[in-house]
């Protein structure tokens, strides 16, 4: 035993040594193309490029210009309103399937996982028809008594309703495990101490979902922050935020100092965020292995009194209606919430068999016309091409690349190992937005802007928290003893390797690869910067023609990447272990 | 047995049980005909059970026998297909959980994590809206009671699984419940602080007179703990009775078989004896009717080694430190019988001669 256990010790410290090494592609590939082009990026700005001297006149040109000002304080209202909007909202689904039986859960969980998997691009596209001044919604309206000349478009309601569409999924998908966490007899626990049902949700079940919340409200105010899409298409201009200003900045004034100082602007507020965040919750709430720490101070005063406030209401509701209808009322309200989430998703077929010559819905007659014009344009059979083309090799790269470093990761028993996990959620946390300008600026130095290879490399620096997130798990479930008892069984390493790792990961290796496929896919900022209007990806001749003319066509392209995503998607959830 | 009338011992200030056990029925809970149905699956059949004021029964029986089912309708997290619980006299089948005045030990404790132990164990007062000053009293009297006064300020990660166990129990105690019920609670302990928790909750409950109703699966505990013993078997009581009773005097060969270790040899009853596969067994007392099927059980002490009625050879010997297991083979029938440890001459595979006084086994007619 004693020469079992030391040679046990001996291969795990030979294993140390080893396996982080792994992880330097990926830290490299990071280095090169996140933090370098971010760094250079923000350098130039504060640089008189002649003399190479300090020079902060964009800065005093952005401060002293009311304008600038103005779009960062619609940015943060937009980003904090949609924000809130999406964790009242998303607290009663993420309770709704918390609540579930595990496998009518699996099933439920498919009605949010696929609005989370059609790009904000899709969805906001298919709210412009929808919410058209004489489209479906507004017919409703009309019909219900409202005014007869609804503007439901182009205004903040809509972008705040566009934002909240696009990013309520993520927002159930990051609360719901916290709650799942939670030991499922605390609630009997209380009850059979006294307390009723709503005071044992409001005192047992809130405080505990709370990291969750937290992590949610975090993940969505940042990612809203850098958002511009929603506020392009749904908005009127009095909504626009810091990214379209680095948009037009960037590609239609070439003003890479401004474009700069923006994306500089950016990822400060983001980073205060962050750092605020963490001094109120700490961060162990995002990477979800929280123990639902104690809280003294102000947050946890005004946490207990929202729910003594929230327990003493719900109470007293609850003495005056019968439990079966709030039950109903609850059941309600979570099914429109779903229906609003998936409708966007299931009008695209009927939109693109319209038999019109304009986008419409509900269609009043059947063509295939529109599938013709795409399937004969050069323009978008060309984009479709380089998007799956793209989107593979960007799937493999990733896979490979965040394979690698996840399998380090998960034998290291390094304290580093923290950082490193930091250092591969970087895409998540500087703004897409920022990542395009800073590839745009570096990418054009080394002749790599408007190729192929530099949206790939692109998309797989983006794509690469998901993967590697993904692989991370796969291998930490992974119990590496199996790899020992095929060794005394008489594998060597790479049999080991062959017949016992390798059939136990691949299902998280394909899930992995097919995620990193679909975010390539459907990815449009980087594109948009790096493919320069010369390689057009699919997201991104869609956004042009949205921007330009709304056309069937664009319905018809959006079947057929509902449709890709659909098929890949539901592959890739089957594929992964749990 | 205590029944209520007796003087309940209580050490310094601890809980007025006695006051309240002198006007409470003898009777603290009646379960009569207690049913529940899965579909087609029957998890409990027609249970009736007596529980009296402040004794310590414990609910015992093998998984899927329906112990925890019991617990559950008793304590109101189920409905049931149909019968009655009644607690203190009053009906209460269908009350809310929340209504029924029981205290419940949870398997791992659910301690609420986000909360202090002081305010884990005062959660129940809280929900009670007693004032504070008297929370603040009645929870470091408990946490006493269950010596963890020291540990109030922590929260219950902080704990170990022995501490852990006493704040559920303390969280239990404090707001004296009509009945306390644990399930399984010292599942999750080593062996050693399993046999401390015990005596603690044995000490507990002759204190306070809490009555208390325990399921295990583990019939040493129950053994070691219970006032009476109620072991369940699909769905139905086996039987009902005192430790020593379940042990000495089994009704059924279920219970025989599960209490305690048996020798459990079975036959044909002709002219006062057992016709078995190892030879004709003597019965004791009034034999039954010829032609009756079953079996004589014989516990492993009171098997004499090396003379008797039968013969085997010896197929194992397990040595427990005070005696030694001797495992006989006697044709096709297993026979376990007890050495002293010192004895130490039980050479396995030799022949060895065994018997026992008749008035020292059973015999039990097979059901039906």
């Amino acid at each position: 035993m004693a020469e079992l256990s030391a040679k046990d010790t001996f291969s795990r410290k030979r294993l140390r040594a080893d396996s982080l090494w792994l992880t330097m592609p990926g830290l490299v590939y990071m280095a090169l193309l996140l933090i370098l082009p971010a760094g250079a990026l923000i350098w130039q700005s504060f640089i008189e490029p002649k003399s190479g001297a300090l020079d902060l006149t964009v800065y005093r040109q952005m401060f002293s210009a009311g304008v600038y000002v103005k779009v960062l304080a619609n940015t943060f209202a937009i980003s904090a309103q949609v924000t809130i909007v999406c964790l009242l909202v998303g607290y009663p689904i993420a309770v709704w399937l918390a609540g579930m039986p595990e496998r009518r859960r699996r099933m439920a969980m498919w009605l949010v996982l696929l609005p989370f998997w059609v790009s904000p691009l899709l969805k906001n596209f298919a709210w412009i028809v929808l919410l058209a001044r004489k489209g479906i919604v507004a017919q409703m309206l009309t019909g219900m008594g409202f005014d007869t000349q609804l503007d439901l478009l182009y205004g903040r309601g809509a972008v705040i309703f566009g934002m909240a569409h696009a990013m309520l999924p993520l927002a159930i998908l990051t609360m719901l495990p916290t709650m799942l966490s939670i030991d499922g007899r605390l609630i009997p626990a209380a009850m059979t101490m006294g307390a009723s049902r709503s005071q044992s949700f409001w005192r047992i079940f809130v405080p505990l979902s709370m990291p969750g919340v937290a992590a949610a409200g975090l993940l969505i105010f940042v990612m809203g922050l850098g958002f511009f899409i929603t506020p392009a298409l749904l908005g009127s201009p009095r909504e626009t935020v810091i990214g379209q200003m680095m948009i037009t900045q960037v590609q239609q004034l070439f003003n890479l100092r401004l474009g700069g100082a923006l994306a500089t602007l950016l990822l400060a507020v983001t980073l205060i965020t962050i750092a605020v965040y963490d001094r109120f919750f700490g961060m162990s709430a995002v990477s979800g292995n929280s123990a639902a720490a104690r809280r003294g101070g102000v947050i946890g005063a005004i946490g207990s009194a929202l729910i003594e406030i929230g327990a003493f209401v719900s109470d007293f509701i609850a003495s005056l209606f019968p439990a079966r209808l709030g039950r109903r009322v609850f059941t309600t309200f979570v099914w429109i919430v779903i229906a609003i989430l998936i409708v966007p998703v299931l009008a695209f077929p009927p939109m693109a068999f319209s038999g019109s010559s304009f986008l419409e819905f509900p269609p009043k007659s059947f063509s295939l016309r529109w599938f013709q014009t795409y399937l004969s344009s050069d323009q978008w059979m060309g984009a479709t091409a380089r998007s799956a083309v793209v989107a593979i090799v960007t799937g493999v790269v990733a896979t490979i690349i965040s394979g690698m470093a996840a399998y380090g990761l998960a034998r290291t028993q390094s304290k580093a190992g923290g950082l490193i996990f930091l250092s591969f959620m970087l895409p998540m946390i500087v703004p897409n937005i920022v990542i395009g300008v800073s590839l745009f600026y570096v990418l054009a130095k080394i002749g790599l802007i408007a190729t192929n290879t530099g949206i790939i490399l692109g998309h797989t620096l983006s794509a690469m928290p998901i993967v590697f997130v993904i692989l991370l798990t796969t291998f930490r479930s992974f119990d590496w003893r199996l790899l020992q008892a095929a060794g005394t069984l008489g594998a060597n390493g790479w049999q080991q390797i062959r017949l016992v790792l390798l059939p136990l990961i691949k299902g998280g290796a394909i899930a992995a690869f097919l995620f990193g496929l679909l975010h390539s896919f459907e990815e449009l900022t980087i594109a948009l910067f790096v493919g320069a209007g010369v390689k057009q990806t699919l997201p991104k001749q869609m956004w042009d023609d949205i921007i330009l003319s709304i056309s069937p066509t664009l319905a018809a392209a959006s079947v057929f990447i509902v449709a890709v995503v659909t098929v890949l998607f539901v592959i890739a959830e089957k594929a992964r272990p749990r | 047995m205590r029944n209520a009338s007796d003087p309940i011992t209580t050490k310094g200030t601890t809980f007025d049980m006695s006051a309240a056990s002198a006007n409470t029925p003898e009777i603290k809970l009646q379960v009569n005909g207690l049913a529940k149905l899965y579909g087609q699956t029957t998890a409990l059949d027609h249970v009736d059970l007596e529980v009296r004021t402040g004794e310590l029964l414990t609910l015992l029986g093998p998984s899927g026998s329906g112990k925890t089912t019991l617990l559950q309708l008793i304590c109101g997290l189920q409905e049931p297909t149909s019968g009655t619980v009644i607690i203190d006299g009053k009906d209460q089948t269908h009350a809310p959980v929340n209504k029924r005045d029981i205290g419940v030990v949870f398997q791992n404790y659910a301690l609420f994590p986000h909360m202090t132990v002081a305010e884990n164990v005062g959660f129940a007062l809280k929900m009670r809206r007693l004032p504070k000053a008297v929370i603040d009293a009645k929870v470091a009297n408990a946490l006493e009671t269950v010596g963890l006064a020291h540990a109030a300020s922590r929260s219950p990660s902080q704990l170990s699984g022995g501490q852990q166990q006493r704040v559920a129990l303390a969280r239990c105690l404090v707001y004296d419940p009509a009945i306390i019920l644990m399930d399984e609670p010292l599942g999750a302990l080593d062996a050693k602080l399993r046999e401390a928790m015990q005596i603690e909750i044995k000490r507990i409950h002759r204190e306070t007179g809490a009555t208390i109703i325990f399921v295990t699966h583990d019939q040493q505990e129950a053994l070691a703990l219970s006032d009476r013993i109620c072991l369940m078997n699909d769905g139905k009581i086996a039987q009902l009775g005192t430790p020593r009773q379940m042990y000495d005097e089994p009704q059924n060969l279920f219970v025989a078989d599960f209490i305690g270790i048996s020798s459990i040899i079975r036959g044909t009853v002709r002219a006062g004896a057992l016709e078995t596969a190892i030879g004709t067994l003597p019965i004791a007392g009034e034999g039954p009717a010829d032609g009756t099927k079953g079996a004589i059980v014989v516990r492993p002490e009171v098997i004499t080694l090396g003379e008797g009625f039968c013969e085997g050879r010896v197929r194992e010997t397990v040595y427990g430190g005070s005696e030694l297991r001797v495992i006989i083979d006697a044709g096709k029938q297993e026979i376990i019988a007890r050495a002293p440890a010192q004895a130490g001459d039980v050479a396995v595979g030799s022949m060895v001669r065994f018997g026992w006084a008749p008035d020292t086994a059973r015999f039990l007619a097979d059901k039906g």
